[in-house]
């Protein structure tokens, strides 16, 4: 597995932040609700670290998956509990009060949100690197955590054994809301993002 | 006492004990059982091959170096008469776009046989594919291997 040094991380906790306020921003604006999100930590973990910190054992959770095409290509997972779902789709207003998510407004609506986070996300990393990358279609998933999440990674790491996870704090109307973004570059885009953030730090 | 195998990991045991592993979707859980010894094995496969991947840290969570280790140590602690059962290789997205590599649970299945055959273990039992998660337990008193599917209840396999 690659491995980066801990300064790198740090940078890469950073851009996450750039990311979380934007996200944050566009939520708000889509919501008309108060919404904040941060990224505590960043943590650069192997497939199988990767699936365990994600998973939560014996928990149903929501997934949005969203490819990325460009010189950052990949994709990213968001994961939000199904009390997280449900808040999330109260905030919407009265059309996806008490929808259930098997609802397929209430499903197109979750996956906006997970097409605003990873388009911030995406904005500040490309930003940071002077590249382009843009957002494919999201996918909804709505199972055991366990099962979506290690599929999703493991489809989704293809010559990489590593990925990125943003643990992030997302607030709505100050209600805490349970999820993580997870980042799996690809063998050339982790490579672009490596070299980067060396430069940046000065150990090229 | 049931003994847990998480993802990417292997373990042998002697009866009695059972060996579990939980949340299998696209993963395949390769279940080995010597009836004569009484030696159970499983292990948690996440990928096809290690050759996809330039590097890594973990050799057990790909299928073509987990089953050989896992054979090898069997074999070393006396079993000869292995028999093999294959549970997961779903795909989770049956509803999905198919994108490619998405069809990772069948290539799993696809080389847990190939190197099962490739070390003449047969295979007789499985229960692979479909869109839903899967737990497996084996109890290796009873060489007995249970299979429990979210909203199927549990089926002996």
């Amino acid at each position: 597995m690659q491995f980066i040094p801990t300064l790198q991380l740090d940078v890469m906790n950073e851009i996450g932040n750039m990311g979380a306020g934007h996200a944050a921003t566009a939520l708000s604006l889509l919501m008309g609700r108060k919404v904040d999100m941060a990224v505590p930590e960043t943590k650069f973990l192997s497939i199988e670290a990767g699936c365990a910190e994600l998973s939560r054992e014996g928990e149903v959770g929501v997934g949005v998956e969203v490819g990325l095409s460009g010189s950052i290509d990949g994709l990213t997972l968001l994961t939000v509990d199904e009390d997280g779902a449900l808040h999330l789709l109260l905030a919407f207003g009265d059309m996806l009060a008490g929808q259930g998510l098997d609802d397929a407004l209430a499903q197109s609506a979750l996956m906006e949100i997970g097409n605003i986070v990873t388009g911030s996300f995406l904005t500040a990393i490309t930003d940071f690197l002077g590249e382009s990358s843009y957002a494919l279609p999201p996918r909804f998933i709505h199972d055991y955590f366990d099962a979506f999440v290690c599929n999703v990674v493991v489809a989704g790491c293809r010559n990489v054994d590593g990925l990125l996870v943003f643990k992030t704090e997302l607030k709505v109307d100050d209600r805490c809301v349970s999820s993580d973004l997870a980042f799996l570059p690809s063998q050339e885009a982790f490579g672009l993002i490596m070299n980067k953030i060396l430069s940046a730090g000065g150990m090229s | 006492m049931e003994c847990p195998v998480g993802i990417g990991e292997f373990r042998v045991a002697a009866a009695p004990g059972i060996l579990v592993t939980r949340g299998l979707g696209s993963c395949v859980g390769v279940i080995l059982y010597d009836a004569d010894v009484r030696l159970g094995g499983l292990a948690h496969i996440m990928l096809p091959n290690s050759r996809d991947f330039l590097s890594f840290n973990n050799p057990y969570k790909f299928a073509d170096l987990a089953i050989p280790a896992i054979i090898a140590e069997m074999r070393t602690r006396g079993a000869r008469m292995l028999k093999a059962r294959l549970v997961g290789g779903a795909r989770m997205f049956a509803n999905g776009v198919t994108r490619a590599g998405f069809d990772i649970g069948d290539r799993n299945a696809v080389q847990a046989k190939l190197m099962l055959g490739a070390l003449a273990v047969p295979v007789v039992g499985e229960d692979l594919g479909g869109s839903v998660g899967r737990t497996v337990l084996l109890d290796i008193a009873l060489g007995r291997v249970t299979v429990r599917t979210v909203g199927h209840g549990a089926k002996i396999l």
